[in-house]
């Protein structure tokens, strides 16, 4: 088995490369290749189609531009066929190597995918998975249909699903806030809390409650939001609402406590 | 003065409440529920508030207000609940020696509610469907034209 780390390029959200973020004290693709190295035969490093930078481990890269994180594993498989090959997103920092260990002990060669269920919202996670190579072909005609979205291809192959013990293995690194809720579980564990939680306007209708008291294990406003954004569909962005706690506003960053009422609202339509 | 409130506004008692021999300038504003949004028809509105919040941050913008304009008293009433086409939704009183700061002080009243009070409008169009709606997304604190969203 061979791994293909995606680097995913310069994030906009985030404001800089991820791969190079360092989080306590080393970078998110020492740390990921780090996990993946005595687990696989040999560890590449997915590229842009015109990346021209050194990097500690053999590139492969795209084999046109943009293609998108299909284009990574399109890659992958036309550097080798007939591997099986683990493809992992640079930015899931709370990957441990018992996850990825325990994907590979589960994974059926034959089978086209062995992924996790996002605990968050039970849907399969394309871009922390092994792709068998039977899946190459499948890949193909995806991509010759003119589709690009990792999730949706994933959906068309026949695979084996894994449950993660912790639920937030799969927290994605987006944005700065989510820094902090990362920088926050390291700190002090993934303790549960019990938090009240009030929906307005939209958002209430959407996840058919105008309030629910939830168990959670997310460190400050932005994890729970991601919890319950994935909980209940809800189709607004991050950048659109407002959090509060305790009936004041607050910062996406304030550390979540027990006892807590929170609030989460849409965007003001007064007058 | 920030109120929420389920019932009519009484407009002829909120401007009473107003007069000021001081005062020689009273600008009100008055939101009316308009029977169309975004090219279709309105039969109703409900707003819903943030019980806490709506009340706290309404009372902020007033006493804002009262520190940096030179005016003498301000007043702000937003209705929540159901309305109909033509009632009115909120209304912004103020008044001051002069009309300039009675009139500035007010922009900026109807405006900060806009953007800062957790209110929420859904609308029942005509044809029965039902929605929250979205504010005008070029509608900051200092207002726009309207000459596109109407």
């Amino acid at each position: 088995m061979k791994a293909l780390i995606l680097s995913g390029g310069k994030s906009s959200r985030m404001g800089q490369d991820k791969a190079s973020l360092v989080i306590s004290g080393s970078s998110l693709l020492d740390q990921i290749s780090a996990l993946l190295k005595p687990l696989v035969s040999e560890v590449f490093l997915s590229v842009a189609h015109d990346d021209q930078q050194e990097y500690p481990m053999t590139p492969i890269a795209d084999l046109e531009p943009q293609p998108g994180p299909l284009g990574g594993l399109q890659a992958a498989f036309a550097e080798d066929a007939n591997a099986t090959w683990f493809l992992v997103a640079v930015d899931l920092p709370r990957l441990k190597t018992e996850d990825l260990r325990a994907l590979i002990d589960q994974h059926d060669p034959s089978k086209d995918a062995t992924c996790f269920l996002n605990p968050l919202d039970q849907h399969p996670e394309p871009l922390c998975a092994i792709y068998s190579p039977s899946a190459a072909v499948k890949l193909e005609s995806f991509l010759n249909e003119n589709q690009r979205c990792a999730r949706r291809f994933l959906a068309t192959l026949n695979r084996r699903e894994c449950r993660t013990l912790d639920p937030q293995t799969l927290l994605n690194l987006n944005r700065p806030e989510q820094l902090v809720e990362l920088e926050a579980l390291n700190q002090c564990g993934s303790n549960k809390k019990e938090v009240t939680v009030e929906y307005f306007a939209k958002l209430s209708q959407e996840a058919q409650t105008h309030c629910e008291t939830l168990q959670t294990t997310a460190a400050t406003l932005t994890g729970l939001w991601e919890e319950v954004r994935l909980k209940h569909g809800f189709t607004l962005d991050f950048s659109h609402i407002k959090p509060a706690i305790n009936n004041e506003f607050a910062q996406w960053t304030s550390p979540l406590e027990s006892g807590q009422l929170i609030a989460f609202m849409p965007p003001f339509a007064g007058g | 003065m920030f109120v929420i409130q389920e019932k009519e506004i009484d407009l002829s008692s909120l401007r009473c409440e107003m007069l000021d021999p001081c005062c020689g300038a009273l600008v009100v504003f008055e939101g009316l529920v308009r029977n169309h949004h975004e090219g279709r028809s309105v039969s109703e509105l409900h707003y819903a508030h943030h019980p806490v919040l709506a009340q706290r941050e309404g009372q902020r913008i007033i006493d804002e207000l009262m520190n940096q304009y030179p005016i003498t008293k301000a007043i702000a009433v937003h209705r929540v609940g159901t309305l109909k086409i033509g009632e009115c939704a909120v209304v912004t009183l103020t008044v001051a020696p002069h009309r300039q700061a009675a009139f500035e002080a007010n922009r900026f009243l109807i405006d900060s509610i806009k953007a800062r009070v957790p209110i929420w409008k859904k609308e029942t169009y005509c044809s029965g469907e039902v929605e929250w709606t979205s504010p005008c997304p070029n509608c900051g604190p200092l207002g726009h034209s309207h000459q596109s969203c109407s």
